[in-house]
């Protein structure tokens, strides 16, 4: 343990000596802010101890306790600039997301978490130190698991959808994503900082990173040229399961059976027939090209693309795409599992993006923004 | 057009520009206007109901990951395979198991825990109210209806542009569809037209799909886009319903404007060439020429009301439906049990025949509701007048043979016991052609011994 510290201790001097004076790397240009806003030195300030629990790479808090915000919304709190992933209070939510995003591109964690009246786990991902988890099962999840049901659902860590996997404990979450927060490496997947989101994991028994664009304000304002760009792949009978460079690959490492075709999942294993009739909602497919009702808004040639229901692609642009070429499968419109759910959270069951459950007569058709004759 | 797109053009003409549209809006469409995917009486199953979603939402049809939140709502001893298009139960098996049955059956039902009350043609159109079947699934096990793995297999063959999977869904795809069911409401059973109650099927073999019977045509260029029976043709008549007023709502309205046109519908797979269907034996339609279709009786016809007795071109027109029903009947060729206004099935009212007409015999009592067999009042036996009797008005074409001992050796009904007649259907069936089943008399095929009856055995 002595070992680690002077390690850490070196790490930390090292950075500090090469950021700007009393501004650390960070992922962003935007993000960059003193250390003392994460870290403390000797876990004591003014006499007093800063953290609970002890952290590792003298970190604060653990990733809830950073990315928490008490009031307010956006991602600037007080020159503090960071994606906030749990509202104390009820942040609002922006179903047709337009305009400024209160809960940002993942949703928050505030339907979910302890204390919200009329908690609900179906809310969002119940994850430690926001909220109990009653049960350790995944819905979806399959005989052959690859995460750890001896330990909670973390944010990192050995069950945390960010990072390498690597940490047993919620207070070692960091180290599966050593150094990332100080990274803006290029994302391509090679190590959770060269990773969209720092999501990183195992697909088809292969380690890898998600890839896809990042929007700087996490989405905070948003427009069809104004957002995050996520990876999606055109599959085929002959790759029925995805790689883990793609979202939803990140979702089926737990959910395996929402994923593909069949159930042997994210195993690697050989898939049945990935076609139609699909027997449960396909990702990673391409809706373009496929005619009938699959319009996505205007269809064609220059679908203007939905911010409510963001589909992936398998190239980024920069300004992202804001019309797609619906008239083949050339990659442009991909369906994944965030196009129609918050990874952290939302008002709505399933941690869905729009109120699915109230429609019809109320609420949102999110089904029909590509499913555009079953309005 | 739609009904969905009538709405926008009223919505934007009223308002006089787009631009009282939120950015992002959701139109309602044809989901939402279509049976199912009604708030007031849409699909609700009843594990999917609790759960929190609302009446008519997806969901109660499809579950997105063959569960719903890692949960198998019942039905739940379905086989994983059998999720297909992400639907809870099987979706095509045979005449008792179909997706759609879990609702429009017998037995457990999904819909708000009970079954949806669905009637027969006889029963809505035809006012026959104290028929007892109350669903789709028990019409198809009848002793005639519509085989539901034929029709798949025939529409898979025509390779049609919205080949499907279900039998049902060639006929009602299931997201246009409207209709209320029998029992929604008070007035759930009351009589309705085509477009009152709601338009229940929609084009076959058409892309987009396309509600057939609205009276809004995404396809004005083609030539057979009539969805309306008085479009179609202006000699419709309608028949009587039992009760009073005319098919399909009682009302006085008989033109069939109120009528989808079912002969381009039904013809579209019973057309002049089809003679097989699936396991089946199919009778070619022509109802271009045919006389119960746009071709005219070439003499002399004697009638019940509502039609008019005459001589040469009357020129009516029938609909598919006025005769047969959709589903099953307890007659042979779906043949409906209330026809014009009375019962062709007993028990009840005043059928010819004291046995359904199941034997492929016994057609006199489908007939007889709209041709009148005692022209002369009963002098002679039934169907005697119309066919031998040249007394005015009439122009029987057939010589009597053999008589008064018609059924002799000499005569034409050898093969009828007694004073029986010879079945109707024996010589007037749906692609029946002048040479063709002739009548026969000692061994010798007869003619029609008037020139202008050549052609009067055909239908």
């Amino acid at each position: 343990m002595r070992q680690n510290q002077t390690v850490w201790i070196f790490t930390v001097l090292i950075v500090l000596g090469l950021s700007l004076p009393g501004r650390a790397w960070s992922r962003t240009v935007a993000m960059q802010q003193p250390c003392a806003n994460c870290h403390t030195m000797h876990n004591s300030q003014n006499a007093a101890t800063v953290t609970g629990a002890r952290q590792d790479a003298l970190m604060k808090g653990d990733c809830v306790g950073c990315h928490t915000r008490t009031s307010g919304v956006g991602f600037d709190e007080g020159g503090i600039i960071k994606p906030f992933v749990w509202h104390i209070a009820d942040p609002g939510y922006n179903e047709m997301a337009v305009s400024t995003q209160p809960t940002l591109a993942g949703g928050d964690f505030y339907w979910v978490a302890d204390g919200t009246p009329l908690r609900d786990d179906l809310k969002g991902h119940n994850v430690a130190g926001i909220a109990v988890q009653v049960s350790r099962t995944a819905p979806g999840d399959l005989a052959v698991k690859v995460y750890d049901i001896d330990n909670p659902l973390t944010c990192a860590g050995v069950n945390g959808c960010h990072g390498d996997g690597t940490g047993t404990q919620v207070q070692q979450q960091v180290v599966s994503i050593w150094g990332s927060h100080h990274s803006n490496a290029p994302i391509d997947g090679s190590s959770p900082k060269a990773s969209y989101r720092m999501l990183y994991g195992r697909s088809k028994n292969v380690l890898g990173g998600v890839l896809g664009a990042e929007d700087p304000d996490w989405e905070y304002t948003l427009s069809a040229t104004d957002r995050n760009q996520y990876k999606g792949e055109l599959r085929s009978l002959s790759d029925a399961s995805a790689s883990a460079a793609f979202i939803s690959s990140s979702c089926a490492r737990c959910h395996s059976n929402f994923h593909n075709d069949d159930d042997t999942g994210n195993t690697g294993t050989a898939d049945l027939a990935f076609a139609s009739p699909w027997i449960r909602h396909p990702v990673d497919i391409d809706i373009g090209g496929r005619g009938s009702e699959y319009a996505y808004g205007t269809g064609g040639l220059a679908a203007n693309f939905q911010v409510q229901t963001p589909l992936g692609s398998e190239t980024f642009t920069n300004p992202p795409r804001a019309t797609l070429n619906l008239d083949a499968q050339n990659g442009e419109a991909i369906i994944t599992c965030i196009s129609c759910h918050r990874a952290h959270g939302s008002p709505y069951d399933y941690s869905l993006r729009w109120n699915y459950q109230a429609w019809p007569g109320g609420g949102y058709n999110g089904c029909g923004d590509c499913h555009t004759t079953k309005n | 057009m739609r009904y969905s797109d009538l709405r926008t053009f009223l919505l934007i003409a009223a308002f006089g520009s787009a631009s009282f549209f939120p950015t992002v809006s959701e139109a309602a469409g044809p989901y939402t206007d279509s049976a199912h995917g009604n708030t007031n009486y849409g699909v609700s199953r009843s594990e999917i109901a609790t759960a929190g979603f609302a009446r008519g939402n997806c969901a109660h049809c499809h579950e997105q990951h063959a569960s719903v939140g890692g949960s198998e709502p019942a039905p739940v001893n379905v086989a994983a395979d059998e999720h297909s298009y992400l639907i809870f139960d099987k979706n095509n098996n045979d005449q008792t198991r179909n997706f759609c049955f879990n609702c429009h059956g017998t037995g457990t039902g999904y819909q708000d825990g009970v079954h949806v009350v669905n009637r027969s043609y006889s029963f809505r159109a035809g006012g026959w109210t104290t028929e007892t079947l109350n669903n789709v699934k028990d019409a198809f096990s009848k002793v005639s209806s519509h085989n539901l793995a034929d029709i798949v297999t025939f529409v898979t063959d025509k390779a049609w542009t919205n080949t499907t999977t279900n039998a049902c869904g060639v006929c009602h795809d299931p997201h246009q569809v409207q209709g209320d069911p029998g029992d929604y409401s008070t007035n759930g059973s009351n009589p309705k037209s085509d477009l009152t109650r709601g338009v229940a099927i929609t084009e076959i073999n058409s892309l987009p799909v396309n509600l057939w019977g609205d009276g809004f045509l995404p396809d004005l260029v083609t030539a057979n886009a009539i969805e309306i029976m008085s479009n179609y043709t202006a000699n419709y008549l309608a028949p009587n319903r039992i009760n009073g007023g005319s098919e399909p709502d009682g009302s006085v309205t008989t033109n069939g404007s109120n009528l989808a046109n079912y002969v381009n519908f039904c013809t579209t797979c019973h057309d002049t060439t089809a003679t097989t269907f699936g396991s089946r034996t199919l009778k070619v339609i022509n109802w271009a020429t045919e006389k119960h279709g746009q071709g005219v009786a070439d003499i002399d016809i004697q009638m019940n009301v509502p039609y008019v007795s005459g001589n040469g071109a009357l020129g009516y027109v029938l609909s598919c439906l006025d005769c047969h029903e959709p589903h099953g009947s307890d007659n042979v060729f779906l043949l409906r049990g209330a026809v014009n206004g009375n019962l062709t099935l007993p028990p009840g009212g005043t059928p010819q025949y004291t046995t359904p007409i199941n034997s492929g015999v016994k057609f006199g009592q489908l007939c007889s509701q709209c041709h009148n067999p005692l022209p002369l009042g009963g002098v002679n036996p039934p169907w005697d007048d119309v066919h031998h009797s040249n007394t005015s008005p009439l122009d029987g074409p057939y010589q009597r043979i053999g008589s008064p001992d018609c059924n002799s050796v000499v005569g034409c009904h050898l093969t009828a016991a007694g004073t029986d007649t010879i079945d109707c259907s024996g010589c007037h069936y749906h692609g029946a052609a002048i040479g063709t089943n002739n009548p026969v008399a000692g061994g010798t095929i007869l003619a029609p011994d008037l020139v202008v009856g050549t052609n009067s055995q055909t239908f």
